[in-house]
């Protein structure tokens, strides 16, 4: 297999946590920017638009984590072309990586649910 | 949190120190069940139940909320500044002791005028920055009256140890009346020293609680306070000869240039200072 | 063992082809034997200097009211020892480890690229000296080890004590930048071959990660370091609230490096344990696959805590949440290696040498400081204790107990393959129970000052305020711990000299550093094995002897060459020969000429600086002509029926890899970079500025004209270099350079002109800055375009040998990509602002 693909196998493997990653940057981003900015109305969904632009943030990171598990499980069953015991090896982590990676959003993102205010 | 801390440690050195048991049972035991039930599971449900405890709990940032008692501290190398916004209508400057009410929470707005410093009264909160360029809210409450030792918190330079303060927590309505007195509280100006202090020290130092002053503390009601210099005791007029005379040496590094004066001159401005003990 | 008599023969040639020359040219040796030992020999100098700082702290507090030092001497004592610990020994240690370590549990010769660890040490020897040095003249860094801004700024620390601070600390930390690619690049293709990735030892894996870690973690300070200083030299008010600059940039950058610089430094120790453990309990470790993945959610939620060190600098609520909750969530990936490893003890039948007594010394002390970590993740807690000794009693259980244990244990396993020799038990248990006892008793007792309200960096306490027992017990506990250390310089200093001859695997380990004599010849091993398995060493004794004998991979030297493999990133099926330089004193002027340079800036004397830079310059363009191949090369028989083609002629050598490795680490640069932009614009006082960077199109357009030549040029060139068109692909080239110095120009307007006045307000500071940064990559880019035209000239480029060609292509690509971020931040931004 050429470099370029194997390095992508590796990315894929650790995929969860790098959606983790953007998600993490994307909800503090723009939690800051609308609390820095004071963005209160139009309010959807009764929230203020800062909390509802969080929310909406953290719920796209959660659907594209559940859309990687589903690709990660399907991917890698029978990819990469390797040893057995090395693919196994790489599926299982891809999986669980991936897993993982929604876990540590749902979790990282749990005060948005808690706390409502931009103090 | 710290019996379940002890608990843990107990539990992970026991099974360490059992594996190394000769006759023992855990040749068996489920390696799946170790990793999924004690480093999974176990840690989530602790973790989870303290997070959302946590979060759920006290808090030290606070919104503006003018039907509080409002206060100012704002740090210098190395004292505090406290300015109460509205006495009578003006603000009121001190410095190195506050006043708060006891028994209702009060606003704190921390600035700095320097660098990056902490403010720290442990027996009533947590601490919160002092930092340059912002004003930093915290919500404070003295459950009841009396008198709590603050200090800095970060570390802010070479003396940032004597940079403690004391806050003095009181009835609402002896509050009232005791700041409305500091309003009035100043050095007697025909005294002789007033025309010393003028000349030697007024550059830095203000004696008119109404007026802010340079870059040093407002003395207007220096002899009502207990320390000097934000660490050394203050009883009366040879505590402030001492540390008029040794600063340097009892606060090495602090901004306060040596004291130049001759003896007399220094005489009476200590007994000008002095002036507004009762 | 006895070998025949060509075997004889060609193990020597194999010795004298990898040895480093005698005497005082042995400065010029890059292996990494050589190198890994001067690292790990560096480091424990620097960590006895930092242990001496922490017993003058301790004896100034031993006392209320003690006058033994003053304020300004103890603010640079624990300023030193926190920097020289953190910076001088804690990361330098395990790059040393790992340079000696990785290629022989990888079954390499040598890492992927010698000369590179060979800079990274004079890198790391030169900037610690710089570092320490100013301790000596009494100008050391005092405003505490994370330098916050304002006080580190030069109205509050006018002196030359802050510039050493950031000058010398950069210098270090190219060092770890540097080691952090070679590790990345090494561990992913220069393993021996079958070592699929499943297959490496656990310790790759911890060592992967830490490296990755490493070359992301580091650029945030290092920005942050650079805006710093020239805020200190120059006057731009990155820091400066009056001018739009916010103080907590700083805080936010200095963390965003220092909190993953607590798991750089704990997930080697870990994975010390996760190898050490196993082979004392005789079993396999448990949970291969999970721990693994425990380390890589280690690497990345290590990155999502950096707040939790700023709960009090008056953050949002919800914002603390999220550091708060990601801060306790880190606490699982721990935990399941630590059941990962009762297990392996439960399942096997663990034996109580003195590797194991310093892993289970690791167990008790680390659990505790991890118990208390999860207390300050919690906010109102950390609010209470944030600042006090608590934190101070906290973070030394995490790092004593974190890295010390462990690399004690380390020491004690791995003396016998530095010094061919066992130790004696006696003295190491001794050493043991010191160093156990006065750790407990010096940090134990502190969590309670702490708790009674004692705050962190106070030079004294007065006598009633009742720590004075607590600090008089912590000090007598440092000193015995200190009796520790020594005992064990002497244990070492007898094992060296009179310590038992050992049979080689004294321990019967797994790993295939054990599977050549000892201590280790130059060369590693006479031949590399084919793994089948993890644990190589384990499933076949005779392995050593095999190996030795020539019945294995690159077995007969040829041609002069210093020879390893490269493998296939994932299976390890072997791809390339990889060639690797000799002795040379390239890296060590290459450092000199670093020197140089920091030393210019150091003393302000700009003029020498630009010279050293220069210098710097024409040592690297020494370095990347070195090598290579003239014509094209077959591909070479290396053994067991197989063959590879010499680096050269391979398309993604690893000199690639490290390329884009180190490019990963200037992205992060960047990307920090871009973070401060915003985060100034958001949230820094004194903002908008009085005036914005001028509507102006017609040197943005030049920009990206020049950019536009130069990544088509070097992309066209690519490709006719591949129809074997060498005509053309050098003149493709030339058009690629000229568009390099046309977007160089055009960069350079920014801060020439652009830009309003850069010492009047922030914002005209950060984009005089973005357009000089980019300015340098695309004056980089001529270089690397200008290079591979060179090479082309001289007649060392073809369509098979084209890594220069590639090379510049990545370049360029970086270069272009965030060329335009950066013209889209400076120009664009202003006019949706609506200015």
């Amino acid at each position: 297999m050429r470099d370029a693909a194997s390095f992508a196998v590796l990315i894929a493997v650790v995929a969860g946590f790098m959606v983790w990653a953007s998600a993490f940057s994307t909800v503090y981003a723009l939690f800051s920017l609308g609390c820095a900015y004071g963005w209160e109305t139009p309010r959807p969904f009764g929230l203020p638009l800062w909390h509802a632009a969080t929310a909406a943030g953290w719920l796209v990171h959660i659907i594209a984590h559940a859309a990687l598990i589903a690709w990660t499980v399907r991917r890698f069953r029978a990819r990469p072309a390797t040893e057995p015991d090395n693919r196994r090896f790489l599926q299982v982590s891809a999986v669980a990586i991936a897993v993982l990676g929604l876990v540590t959003t749902l979790w990282t993102g749990a005060p948005i649910v808690l706390l409502s205010t931009c103090a | 949190m710290l019996a379940g801390s002890v608990l843990i440690l107990a539990g992970i050195m026991g099974t360490a120190l059992y594996a190394l048991r000769r006759n023992r049972r855990g040749h068996g035991v489920s390696e799946r069940a170790m990793l999924i039930g004690g480093g999974v599971l176990f840690p989530f449900v602790t973790l989870f139940a303290l997070m959302v405890w946590s979060l759920v709990g006290e808090r030290l940032a606070a919104e503006d909320d003018p039907s509080l008692f409002q206060l100012e501290a704002r740090g210098h190398q190395f004292w505090w500044e406290f300015t109460y916004p509205d006495v009578g209508g003006a603000p009121l400057y001190g410095a190195g002791e506050a006043l708060i009410p006891a028994g209702e929470p009060l606003l704190v707005a921390l600035e700095s005028q320097d660098v990056i410093h902490s403010f720290w009264v442990p027996r009533l909160a947590g601490k919160m920055d002092a930092i340059p360029g912002r004003t930093n809210l915290m919500r404070l409450s003295a459950d009841a009256p009396g008198t709590y030792a603050g200090q800095c918190a970060e570390f802010c330079g070479n003396q940032h140890l004597n940079m403690r303060f004391i806050v003095h927590a009181l009835p609402a309505a002896e509050l009232a009346a005791r700041l409305e007195a500091l309003a009035a509280t100043a050095p007697d100006p025909a005294l002789p020293g007033a025309a010393d202090f003028a000349e030697h020290c007024a550059a830095c130092h203000s004696v008119d609680p109404r007026q802010r002053g340079g870059p040093g503390p407002n003395l207007a009601a220096l002899a009502l306070r207990s320390q000097l210099g934000g660490g050394a005791p203050y009883a009366g007029a040879d505590d402030l000869r001492r540390w008029l005379l040794d600063h340097p040496d009892i606060k090495p590094g602090s901004r306060k240039p040596p004291t130049t004066v001759n003896h007399d001159t220094l005489d009476r401005i200590i007994t000008y200072l002095e002036s507004t003990r009762p | 063992m006895s070998l025949d008599p060509t075997r004889q023969r060609q193990v020597q040639e194999l010795a004298s082809l990898w040895g480093a020359p005698p005497g005082w040219r042995s400065l010029s040796a890059v292996n990494h034997t050589v190198v890994g030992i001067r690292f790990m020999v560096t480091a424990f100098v620097f960590f006895l200097i930092g242990g001496v700082l922490a017993m003058l702290i301790r004896a100034q507090l031993a006392m209320p009211g003690n006058d033994f030092v003053g304020p300004e001497v103890y603010s640079q004592l624990f300023t030193m020892h926190g920097t020289v610990m953190m910076f001088l020994f804690a990361i330098p240690v395990i790059e040393g480890f790992a340079i000696y370590m990785l290629p022989k549990m990888l079954g390499a010769r040598d890492l992927a690229f010698p000369r590179l660890s060979a800079f990274a040490y004079w890198c790391y020897l030169f900037g610690g000296i710089i570092v320490v040095g100013s301790l000596l003249v009494g100008m050391a860094p005092d405003t505490g080890w994370f330098m916050y801004t304002p006080l580190s700024s030069s109205a509050y620390t006018p002196g030359i004590n802050a510039d050493v601070w950031l000058i010398g600390v950069t210098f270090v930390e190219v060092s770890a930048v540097a080691a952090g690619v070679e590790f990345m690049a090494t561990i992913l293709k220069v393993r021996t071959a079958g070592m699929a990735l499943n297959r490496m030892p656990i310790l790759a894996w911890y060592l992967w990660v830490t490296a990755a870690m490493m070359v992301i973690g580091f650029p945030p300070l290092i920005l942050g370091s650079i805006l710093l200083e020239i805020e200190r030299a120059f006057d731009w008010p990155f820091f400066d609230p009056t001018r739009g600059g916010d103080p907590l940039l700083w805080q936010h950058l200095f963390w965003l490096f220092g909190h993953p610089e607590v798991y750089i430094i704990f997930l080697p120790a870990a994975g010390i344990i996760s190898t050490i453990l196993p082979v004392m309990a005789g079993r396999p470790l448990v949970g291969y696959t999970w721990i693994v993945c425990s380390i890589v959610a280690l690497g990345f939620i290590s990155f999502g805590l950096w707040v939790h060190h700023m709960f009090t600098v008056g953050i949002p609520h919800l914002a603390l949440g999220f550091f708060s909750a990601a801060s306790l969530l880190v606490v699982l990936p721990t935990s399941v290696q630590f059941f990962a490893w009762l297990a392996t003890l439960l399942k096997g039948r663990p034996r109580m040498d003195l590797p194991m007594l310093f892993v289970y010394g690791f167990f008790f002390t680390f659990v505790i400081g991890g118990l208390t970590g999860v207390m300050v993740a919690v906010v109102p807690f950390d609010w209470q204790v944030h600042d006090t000794h608590f934190v101070v009693a906290h973070f030394h259980y995490v790092l004593i107990g974190g890295q010390i244990f462990p690399a004690l244990a380390a020491a004690y396993y791995w003396l016998p393959h530095f010094t061919g020799r066992t130790a004696s038990r006696t003295v190491g248990v001794i050493v043991f129970w010191l160093i156990l006892v006065g750790f407990t008793v010096t940090f134990l007792p502190m969590h309670l000052t702490g708790l009674l309200g004692m705050p962190r960096r106070v030079y004294t306490y007065a006598p009633d305020v009742g720590w004075t027992w607590l600090n008089l017990t912590s000090s007598i506990g440092g000193f015995i711990m200190a009796i520790g250390f020594a005992l064990f310089i002497l244990d070492v200093v007898l094992q060296i000299r009179t310590g038992r001859r050992t049979a080689r695997n004294p321990w019967n380990a797994e790993t295939l550093e054990w599977a050549m004599p000892l201590p280790p010849p130059t060369y590693n091993i006479g031949s590399l094995p084919w793994v089948k398995s993890r644990t190589p060493v384990h499933d076949d004794p005779q392995l050593e002897d095999d190996l030795q004998a020539g019945r294995g991979l690159l077995a007969t030297p040829r041609n002069g060459w210093r020879e390893t493999l490269v493998v296939s990133m994932l299976d390890g099926k072997p791809e390339q020969v990889l060639l690797l330089p000799g002795p040379t004193w390239v890296p060590l002027y290459t450092a000199i000429a670093a020197a140089v340079f920091f030393g210019g800036l150091l003393a302000k004397t700009y003029l020498l600086s630009l010279l050293g830079l220069a210098a710097v310059l024409v040592c690297a363009l020494m370095w990347v002509w070195d090598g290579g191949l003239k014509r094209d090369p077959g591909p070479l028989d290396i053994g067991c029926g197989a063959t590879a083609v010499p680096h050269p002629a391979a398309a993604m050598p690893p000199s690639l890899w490290g390329l884009v490795f180190l490019l990963a680490a200037n992205g992060t640069l960047f990307a920090s970079l871009v973070f401060g932009y915003l985060f100034l614009w958001v949230v820094a006082p004194n903002w908008p500025p009085p005036v914005f960077v001028p509507v102006d199109w017609a040197s943005p357009l030049v920009t990206l004209t020049g950019l536009g030549l130069g990544f088509a040029g070097v992309l066209r060139a690519a490709q006719v270099n591949r129809q074997g068109r060498d005509l053309g692909r050098q003149a493709w080239l030339l058009l690629a350079s000229l568009g390099g110095l046309i977007a160089a120009a055009g960069f350079t307007v920014v801060p020439a002109m652009l830009a309003p006045p850069v010492q009047d307000h922030a914002y005209a500071a950060v984009n005089a800055f973005a357009g000089a940064y980019m300015a340098v990559h695309a004056v980089l880019a001529v270089v690397f375009t200008g290079h591979a035209f060179a090479r082309g000239r001289a007649g060392w480029l073809s369509a098979v040998r084209a890594v220069e060609v590639r090379a510049a292509v990545i370049w360029w690509s970086y270069t272009a990509g965030t060329g335009l971020v950066t013209l889209a931040v400076i120009h664009l931004l202003p006019r949706m602002a609506g200015s």
